[in-house]
């Protein structure tokens, strides 16, 4: 593969380099310099990767491990990402109501970060759990149960009642609105 | 968030499909999170990057 095509496919990946930087880490600048990272590493390793695997499962291997070194070292700063994540994303609170972005991104900080890794891998980057468990370098099986935790989690921060299908139980949501406190 | 009860729903515990509905509710929320982000444009930094590494290494 010449420079010039991986640069070219590097370029294509750096959408959701950026969609998986920012949902892990909540916050937009530290995630553009994860990406950035990420491009170098990319790119001074570039002979590593062997053509025709998967380009994007390698990055955001990558990735990853700038965001654990980064946040071994900040601990403290990325558990407290949330309250100050939707005022960085530049999102709007209610989106024509059917979908609020800010919502979900505080709901993502609330969750365990090896949860909330599996199920942006698997739940929003369309990758396999195979893929997810190579990226994350657990078993299948750890992915699928992560997976699960998580989407329970962000059911309940989310809180029912904005699915308007089933009809919100009152119980459930006032329990919720408690647990949030 | 409002913890108001609405008297028009009758309260009822969660069934399958509820939770069914729900998981399926929550992930589309999820992607459209995810998929709006990805579909920003590329910020002009990593245009520049790119751009950058281009040229030859300086020795």
């Amino acid at each position: 593969m010449s420079d010039n095509d991986f640069k070219s496919d590097l370029m294509k990946a750096i959408p959701s380099l950026r969609a998986f930087a920012i949902s892990l880490s909540g916050k937009v600048d530290r995630a553009d310099d994860l990406v950035q990272e990420t491009l170098l590493k990319a790119w001074a390793h570039r002979d590593s990767f062997t053509p025709g695997t998967n380009l994007r499962a390698w990055l955001f291997t990558i990735l990853r491990n700038e965001f654990y070194t980064f946040f071994r070292k900040r601990k403290r700063e990325v558990e407290d990402a949330d309250g100050a994540i939707a005022a960085t994303v530049g999102i709007h609170p209610e989106q024509e109501g059917h979908l609020d972005l800010a919502d979900m991104q505080r709901a993502l900080g609330k969750l365990p970060v090896d949860q909330r890794e599996a199920l942006l891998l698997v739940s929003a980057s369309d990758m396999s759990y195979e893929e997810a468990a190579e990226i994350c370098g657990v078993a299948v099986g750890t992915i699928k149960s992560r997976v699960n935790r998580a989407r329970n989690k962000l059911t309940e921060l989310l809180g029912l009642s904005q699915v308007p299908e089933i009809g919100p139980d009152n119980n459930v949501k006032s329990a919720l609105a408690a647990e949030a406190r | 968030m409002t913890t108001q009860r609405d008297p028009k729903r009758p309260q009822r515990p969660a069934t399958k499909k509820d939770i069914s509905l729900v998981s399926k509710a929550v992930s589309g929320k999820l992607k459209a999170y995810y998929d709006d982000i990805a579909a920003q444009d590329i910020p002009d930094r990593f245009k520049d990057l790119l751009d950058r590494l281009d040229e030859p290494k300086q020795s």
